[in-house]
């Protein structure tokens, strides 16, 4: 469905991403997982058209999308969230989801009704925001919920697109484990019959949602499996893996040591 | 259902506004009509500030061309009704809005400003310069006795103020009110999207570019509509009309008035024509006590007058509540 070859991005001499392939297959929910810097967000970034690769090429149903612009990319039907909360923020919470409601059945730019005519987009609105469990905020500026709020919020603009391939730069960042789970539940649930590419730092998240795994290191693909295959893989250890699990068996003993 | 304080007010204030010219003094209709033309301006700008997010400094591009424009066809078809012309004013703001737009609409915030500022100097420059069209520094008369025929109504002269009252508070009604209802369509609100965060605008896969001028088109429209009334009004077009002074003049009313909110730049019009009307009584330097009102709202008020209103009636609204405890002050 989404097929890279040999992408590379490169920032003046510094190559972010080098030469990566990779191909996400329909309906699969692909992780993407790798150490902080290794080029995990600047990979969504070329996949959304917000940086054209320096190289290489992308292709998104047989379509080469590297020279669209990112409306154009979102319209072929890759929606994306991102890491640092991107929403609008003076609007309220039931505006910001029918912007995104309204421009998913391409009716952004048309004037010759009022928008609080439209029965079909306030219904969709709600229904996406009932999923994400905004209804009851719905009148509240986006700015003023709580981050885990807004963070649902973030996932759930680009669920209301209704996209074919759904794009989640670290839809957990920030949140306590307990939130984390409902963020993850929702995915699972919006996900289903739809091909998802997640971005994401907790290792339990990952291996409990992706049907494959691929890790990016220094911009470049170490490796790329099913979790099992990355359980194994000698190199992913060495690289990040190993560090996360040392991290938390240390983590583990220190704990048994201070309530011991 | 039943009708809101707002209702109420905006009607009562529909039927003085109608009565006004019969019962009121000559000197209040003469400045009336003035704040009705710059509250087509000031909101065609709210189009672009307010609404959108985008800063001109070239708004009196639009406004002038709007002015010209309508002048040459005031001058040159002397048998097309007056009404058509102002609306050839307006399709020629919209022209030039659209024109201005394609070019300057890459830059985004101050540099949007600057760009619209040198494109509104270099058609600045051609009406001094293009004698032939536009009469250079003289500028264009030549329809003050013009007469505008009604079915069913008869005849009336441009110099009758009365009529000439009546004929802007149309045209300003109906564009205030298409204003209005732009803000409520879909493409309204794609446009509040984009002042708010046009990052994420543009990955829901709205086209922002494309929004972005058809509002400046849209802006272009209005804004011509208001010169072409103008100089009906002023039974003149000078090359003064596309000087950046009247950008900033339009930026300063919305300010005033308040930017954010569509009322704003329409109380702000009203509030500048009458203090410019009664400071230059006191004072040529009356553009220096604007000045300091000015600062003054900015400081202390950024969100002009009628957010200084909301603040105000906040506060008396927190002053007691039903205990009666002073609970916010």
């Amino acid at each position: 469905m989404l097929i890279l070859k040999g992408v590379s991005k490169y920032f003046g001499h510094l190559g972010v991403i080098q030469k990566v392939d990779l191909e996400v297959i329909k309906g699969e929910r692909h992780a993407l997982i790798g150490p902080n810097g290794a080029g995990k967000s600047t990979l969504f970034n070329l996949i959304t058209g917000h940086y054209r690769p320096s190289g290489g090429d992308i292709y998104f149903k047989n379509t080469r999308i590297n020279s669209l612009a990112p409306h154009e990319i979102t319209r072929l039907g890759i929606a994306r969230s991102f890491q640092i909360i991107n929403i609008f923020k003076d609007m309220t919470v039931y505006e910001n989801m029918r912007i995104a409601v309204t421009a998913k059945h391409r009716m952004s730019l048309k004037f010759g009704y009022r928008i609080v005519s439209l029965g079909q987009i306030r219904e969709e609105s709600e229904f996406v925001l009932r999923r994400v469990g905004l209804l009851p905020f719905m009148d509240e500026p986006a700015g003023t919920l709580g981050y885990s709020q807004q963070r649902a919020l973030e996932v759930g603009l680009a669920v209301a697109l209704d996209p074919e391939l759904l794009l989640l730069d670290e839809p957990g960042a920030g949140l306590s484990p307990d939130e984390t789970r409902a963020i993850v539940s929702l995915v699972k649930e919006v996900t289903v019959g739809k091909t998802l590419v997640i971005v994401e730092h907790d290792m339990d998240v990952v291996f409990d949602l992706a049907d494959r795994i691929s890790v990016l290191n220094y911009g470049t693909i170490v490796a790329s499996g099913t979790p099992d295959d990355i359980r194994r893989n000698e190199t992913v250890k060495e690289v990040y893996l190993g560090n996360v699990l040392e991290k938390k068996s240390t983590a583990r003993v220190q704990d048994d040591a201070t309530t011991g | 259902m039943k009708p809101s304080v707002k209702t109420i007010t905006l009607l009562l204030l529909v039927v003085a506004l109608a009565f006004f010219p019969l019962l009121g003094s000559k000197f209040h209709t003469y400045l009336l009509i003035e704040c009705f033309i710059y509250s087509v301006l000031a909101v065609s700008y709210y189009m672009l500030l307010g609404h959108t997010g985008l800063m001109s400094f070239g708004h009196a591009a639009l406004f002038g061309i709007g002015a010209y424009a309508s002048a040459i066809t005031l001058i040159h078809f002397s048998d097309l009704p007056v009404a058509l012309t102002v609306l050839v004013g307006g399709l020629s703001g919209l022209l030039c809005g659209f024109l201005i737009g394609l070019v300057v609409l890459r830059l985004t915030k101050i540099y949007l400003a600057f760009g619209t500022l040198a494109l509104s100097q270099m058609i600045w420059a051609i009406a001094w310069k293009w004698r032939a069209v536009t009469g250079g520094d003289d500028g264009l008369t030549g329809w003050s006795g013009r007469q505008v025929t009604f079915p069913w109504l008869g005849q009336f002269s441009l110099t009758n103020i009365t009529f000439l009252y009546y004929f802007v508070l149309f045209f300003a009604l109906a564009c205030v009110a298409l204003c209005w209802y732009f803000t409520r369509t879909p493409f309204g609100e794609t446009l509040s999207s984009i002042r708010s965060n046009q990052n994420r605008a543009d990955f829901l896969g709205i086209n922002v570019g494309r929004a972005r001028l058809m509002v400046f088109a849209f802006s272009g429209f209005m804004a011509g509509m208001s010169g072409a009334l103008f100089i009906l009004f002023k039974k003149a077009a000078a090359p003064t009309f596309l000087d950046m002074s009247t950008s900033f003049n339009v930026l300063v009313m919305s300010v005033i008035g308040g930017y954010t909110s569509f009322l704003g730049p329409i109380v702000g019009s009203f509030v500048y024509v009458y203090m410019m009307e009664y400071l230059s009584s006191f004072t040529e330097r009356w553009q220096l006590v604007m000045g300091a009102f000015f600062v003054l709202l900015i400081l202390f008020y950024p969100k002009g007058i009628v957010g200084m209103v909301q603040q105000l009636a906040k506060k008396v609204s927190f002053t007691k509540d039903k205990r009666g405890f002073r609970t916010k002050c």
